[in-house]
């Protein structure tokens, strides 16, 4: 009798406890909108315009097993004052609860981007669904414009987008979203997003944002990410154009030191790199000998060094955006000086650059005279 | 009607009492002879004893005796001694021995003068020959198993230890139908007090009948509810010996052709003699495929709920559109869908099992092919769903032994899996492992040799050394007593 | 105590240890005052040295102890040592709600988080200290392997200029933050009650522990800092903001099978404290069945918890470093010294 009571109890509590965790927690996977890119625009009276890439899975209810839904993206758009707003009104016009732990990217429009997005970021380190270390990137134009691009039918473009930041080897910056929350935290350091505008075929990179706490303030070609990456230490493949001489890189691997010398800061940026020739575009009687190796490597020692002189050039003697987080090094390291002279930090730095390249292969064909 | 009263000098007031006694029992036979101006009265029961040994070894060499003794005291010696050639012989003193043995195939045998009766063995009831094990099937190693018979399972234990270590003690439970245990251990390797306390409990559980192992085994398990068998059974003779090898204590039912194994640890529902057939790293292979398959068979269907329901961000986005896309389709819950499912397939297996074998394949291609498609293609259960329902049930069939248990805990942690998400499976997993780590029956607790963590019991648990390094030190469960 | 069923002082402090590991990973960084991350690793480091001092009158207690526990059948402190023990449990069952409400249901009511893990709790409690010993051995070496596969994926993720200068906001901030961790040690006081029930060299196993414990929280508050620099202090719980960036190849979404094995390690604390207030209560009052004692202290917990996660004000009350320092110094330091001066000075 008494093993019987607790059955009815323990089926009673069940059955009742249903309803305590069935709110918004307890919805099936067809009641959710599954976002996998989201495009933040400025919108009207301050308001912001949430743009959303969804994967549809919507099919007829009287279908057989194989169906398949006819599109395999849906967009939607929807303003409010905050993300949560904008995110609330897409249950209204779609009828399903958005489920944002997908998304893959979040893009920001310049125009948006140059007023600050620090207050958007709150949302992703608060919110549990999103995540915060998914990709950021910037538009040139509307974020809409991007997240709406149509790759064709069977082609998620937020996905698609992802992977081509991921891939591009040293090409592209990639940034995600605590990235960005560590650049603003920190204070000096500037975050660097990529710059991605819609084209007639797809998506187009085009150059890189740097920002001034949460503020775009600067925008640079897109040869500009090559040095940033080359500095950051976050190539770890890519393709490198030398003169007639492409070469894949293999490894890359940069260690800077930073030193204070007479009172002002210098760092030493040394960068090793494992290259292997990919192709010559030369004429095919070249012989590829010793001598030819050594002028291939100090041809890439050159370029490399020219990349990382731009970069610095552009970011931190012209635009006075430290990308590379040298402040933070001297903060590290040298406690006092940073605490003295905060301001102007890396005004009279001095930058020495080593760069160390080896051929590791020359690939299949070797042609001699 | 029990009868405790000892056996009377007049052969005719015993024929009387042992009339009285089985009544109009068509089975029980009476002889009464006279011998060199003795009587003499034989009681069998037809059916129990085989009637040439009856004739060859007991009444026949009487009958065609000689000079025997005139005392009807040195008669009934002299034939036992000296006429009768079974070894099977024992001497019963009151009418309840007497019955006992009637009714297990011996002959009994009373004198006029005598207060008791001399029993001989002629058993010959119909019984099943050793046959192949039905359960636990292995590739290489021995095909035979217990049958119902317990001399002929003492018989099967004897040929694979021929050590005068190995006892076979007998016992009796169930008051009417007195059936035969039998104790099997190794003296010196098995501990006393485990024996004696499994001796007192068979013979305090009071119960009337059994007729199987089953009905002792809840009272030689824990006391409290376990969600694993604290107990093992084998029907396999190789599997029994090797056990008692390692100390442990086995349980032959007379009328069931399972032995009953104590200490049991959980880890040995993974082990099979062809583990120790195989070479060590297949063996390793297959246990740890046998692991993972209980895990899947319990806790797949459950995760699935939980995670279609509660968790989404779990899954990879691709599969994930796959589900949502199917799963769009149905009108169930995905945790009715599982329930429901899961619960036909019980009912299909259910009546595969005891359909008549000639319909039993018809039945099983029913279940398979009508329900489970016709299901999909109707739109009331999603594909994914079917492959996780025939993932999990066939996982269920690698560790046979932890079927029971696997079926509870699969519908338990689907339950809470659908309500409580992730939350509770992870919670249920918890209780439970608290749970099998707590029993421990006969002192061995169910979770050992991983915990508490036994190095040594790790050569054979999750991987198999080789015999060179499994011979080294002999392995004793009560080693891992706490 | 009575002289029941023993646990091996392996078994007693790999449940410790998976009791600190669990409040090491369900930190939540709330100070009010500015500090480094750098100057987290460096508390850690102190508060670890703490603790050690802290633990000096239990080495002594273990020396002098005879194989007793501290109350001694004395009704009085064994009812006050349930309190302690009491709050402890609403304390991580509150913190567990929270990280549970943070990564799983974050809108899902209360009643049901509570109904269901006090009744768990209590239903693992009915156990014994030896069943609950052999769990926490295998959910030890789950979590261990759940933290050495994360560090694993996220060594490619570690870089040095994530770390800040040490004590560049001065020392303040790195003694409360060592005074932090030193009070969240409330393992001392376990070892003082249950130390009849454990077999084994107690004291040498303390030792050990202390220094492999305090290493252990320190490699993982190293690699929070290295891989999420300042954005960890933003997180309410970094460690679990940690775990979702240790994803590699296929397997992206692992947080979710860290914080399963993490979950599990909080229930298994709960059912510790739970366990021992059962046994120094059934102790006291031998007339009292478990079955009945488990049932009330369920409801009074239940309803302690439902009022602490009514507010976020009452949460944080029950949470805040004050009330914990103040439970701390008096069961952990305070009377554990007077107890061991009086009895010496009545020997």
């Amino acid at each position: 009798m008494k093993k019987l009571t607790a059955c009815v109890c323990v089926l009673a509590l069940l059955v009742s406890l249903c309803g305590c965790s069935a709110k918004t927690d307890k919805l099936e996977i067809k009641h959710r909108l599954i976002v996998q890119g989201m495009g933040i625009d400025k919108g009207e009276n301050g308001k912001i315009r949430l743009s959303v890439q969804t994967l549809n899975t919507d099919v007829a209810t009287n279908a057989s097993s194989n169906t398949t839904p006819e599109k395999l993206v849906r967009c939607y758009t929807a303003e409010g004052a905050t993300l949560a707003e904008c995110t609330e009104k897409l249950t209204l016009m779609t009828g399903k609860n958005p489920m944002l732990s997908q998304n893959r990217i979040v893009i920001f429009s310049s125009e948006l981007a140059r007023e600050g997005i620090g207050s958007m970021l709150d949302s992703f380190v608060r919110n549990n669904e999103n995540r915060f270390n998914v990709c950021a990137a910037l538009s040139r134009g509307n974020a809409q414009d991007i997240i709406e691009a149509d790759f064709g039918d069977n082609v998620i473009g937020a996905r698609l987008t992802q992977q081509t930041l991921e891939n591009a080897g040293f090409e592209t910056v990639k940034t995600k979203i605590y990235d960005v929350t560590n650049c603003i935290l920190d204070g000096n350091k500037s975050a660097v997003l990529p710059i991605l505008a819609a084209g007639e075929n797809g998506i187009i990179y085009d150059g890189v944002g740097i920002f001034r706490g949460d503020r775009l303030f600067l925008t640079l070609a897109g040869e500009a990410a090559r040095g940033i990456n080359l500095i950051n230490n976050a190539v770890q493949s890519g393709m490198l154009n030398a003169g007639n001489v492409s070469l894949n890189i293999l490894k890359c691997r940069t260690a800077i030191e930073t030193a204070l010398t007479q009172g002002a800061p210098s760092f030493e940026i040394k960068v090793e790199a494992s290259l292997a020739v990919s192709e010559i575009t030369a004429d095919i009687n070249g012989k590829l000998n010793t001598e030819g190796i050594v002028n291939i490597r100090e041809l890439c020692e050159n370029t490399l060094k020219s990349y990382i002189q731009n970069a610095l050039t552009q970011c931190i003697i012209e635009g006075k955006a430290d990308t590379f987080g040298f402040s933070r090094r001297i903060w590290r390291r040298f406690p006092d000086f940073y605490r003295n002279n905060e301001n102007g930090l890396l005004k009279n730095a001095d930058y020495r650059i080593e760069v160390k390249v080896k051929i590791v292969r020359t690939g299949d064909s070797v042609i001699k005279r | 009607m029990e009868n405790t009263d000892n056996i009377s000098y007049s052969l005719y007031k015993n024929e009387a009492h042992l009339r009285e006694l089985f009544g109009a029992s068509f089975d029980i036979l009476y002889k009464i002879t006279d011998i060199g101006g003795n009587k003499l009265m034989f009681v069998m029961a037809d059916g129990m004893c085989d009637n040439l040994l009856v004739c060859e070894q007991v009444l026949g060499p009487i009958l065609a005796s000689g000079c025997l003794p005139s005392s009807p005291d040195r008669l009934i010696e002299y034939i036992s001694l000296n006429i009768v050639s079974g070894l099977d012989q024992n001497k019963a003193f009151t009418f309840k021995k007497v019955c006992e043995d009637v009714l297990s195939g011996l002959v009994c045998m009373f004198v006029d003068g005598v207060d008791y009766a001399v029993c001989f063995g002629v058993q010959g009831f119909p019984k099943r020959n050793v046959d192949e094990a039905q359960t636990e099937v292995d590739e290489r190693a021995s095909h035979e198993a217990f049958c119902e018979n317990f001399k002929d399972n003492a018989a099967l234990l004897r040929r694979r230890i021929r050590s005068p270590a190995l006892k076979l003690e007998l016992i009796t439970a169930g008051t009417t139908s007195k059936t035969r245990i039998c104790i099997c251990y190794l003296e010196g390797r098995a501990k006393p007090e485990t024996i004696e306390l499994i001796k007192k409990r068979i013979e305090s559980s009071k119960l009337d009948t059994v007729f199987g192992a089953g009905y002792i085994g809840e009272f030689l398990s824990s006391s409290r509810f376990t969600f694993f068998p604290t107990l093992g059974t084998t029907e396999r003779p190789d599997i029994a010996a090797a056990k008692m090898a390692e100390g442990r204590i086995l349980i032959i039912t007379d009328g069931t052709p399972f032995a009953i194994i104590v200490p049991y640890l959980f880890s040995e529902s993974f082990q099979t003699m062809d583990d120790y057939s195989f070479r060590p790293f297949y063996a390793a292979i297959t246990r740890l495929i046998k692991y993972t398959a209980f895990f899947i068979s319990v806790f797949l269907p459950s995760i699935y709920i939980a995670v279609c329901t509660f968790h989404h961000e779990i899954l990879p986005v691709s599969m994930l559109y796959d589900i949502a896309v199917q799963e769009a389709i149905t009108p169930f819950p995905v945790m009715f869908e599982t329930m429901f499912i899961h619960f036909v397939y019980e009912i299909v297996r259910e009546a595969g099992v005891r359909m008549p074998k000639a319909v039993g394949n018809a039945v099983s291609i029913v279940g398979a092919l009508v329900i489970g498609q016709a299901a999909v293609d109707a739109g009331l259960i999603a594909a994914p769903m079917l492959i996780i329902m025939a993932l999990s049930a066939i996982s269920s069939f690698i560790v046979p032994s932890l079927y029971q248990s696997v079926v509870f805990l699969r519908f338990a942690f689907m339950t809470v899996g659908g309500v409580f998400g992730f939350y509770g499976i992870v919670i249920g997993f918890a209780a439970v492992l608290i749970n099998s780590c707590w029993a421990s029956p006969y002192g061995v607790p169910l979770s050992a040799p991983v915990a508490p963590f036994s190095l040594k019991a790790m050569r054979d648990t999750f991987l198999r050394f080789s015999w060179k390094e499994l011979s080294k030190r002999n392995f004793n469960i009560n080693s891992m007593e706490r | 105590m009575n002289s029941k069923g023993k646990i091996s002082a392996v078994q007693l402090f790999m449940l410790l240890s998976v009791s600190r590991l669990l409040s090491t990973l369900t930190f939540v960084p709330s100070f009010g005052f500015e500090a480094g991350v750098s100057d987290y690793i460096i508390a850690t480091l102190i508060g670890g040295a703490l603790t050690w001092i802290a633990c000096i009158p239990l080495f002594i207690f273990l020396k002098n102890g005879e194989g007793k526990s501290l109350v001694r059948g004395n009704k009085a402190l064994s009812l006050f040592y349930c309190v302690f023990f009491l709050f402890s449990t609403v304390f991580v069952l509150l913190r567990l709600r929270l990280f549970v409400s943070s990564v799983f249901f974050n809108t899902a009511g209360n009643l049901f988080f509570t109904v269901i893990t006090v009744a768990a709790v209590c239903y693992c409690a009915s156990f014994s200290l030896e069943a609950l010993g052999r769990a926490g051995s295998i959910s030890f070496v789950l979590l261990c392997a759940s933290l050495g596969i994360i560090f694993l994926a996220l060594k490619g993720s570690l870089d040095v200029n994530n770390l800040s200068p040490v004590f560049y906001y001065g020392a303040s901030p790195v003694v409360k933050l060592a005074l932090g961790v030193l009070v969240r040690s409330g393992e001392p006081a376990v070892i003082y009650i249950l130390a009849p029930r454990i077999s084994g060299n107690l004291r040498k196993g303390l030792a050990v522990w202390l220094s492999a414990i305090t290493a252990a929280i320190t490699l993982c508050g190293l690699f929070l800092m290295l891989s999420l620099s300042d954005a960890a202090l933003l997180q309410a719980f970094p460690f679990h903001a940690m775990a979702e960036l240790s994803g590699f190849s296929v397997f992206e979404r692992m947080d979710a099978v860290f914080s399963g094995i993490w979950i599990m390690s909080a229930f298994l604390k709960a059912v510790l404290f739970t366990l021992i207030i059962k046994e120094l209560f059934t102790d006291c009052f031998a007339g009292i069945r478990q079955r009945y004692f488990l049932t009330g202290f369920g409801v009074l917990v239940g309803a302690v918890l439902l009022i602490a996660e009514s507010s976020v004000l009452n949460t944080a009350f029950i949470s805040s470093i004050a009330l914990r320092g103040a439970l701390f110094l008096i069961f952990v330091l305070i009377l554990p010294c007077f107890i061991l001066i009086k009895r010496r000075m009545r020997v």
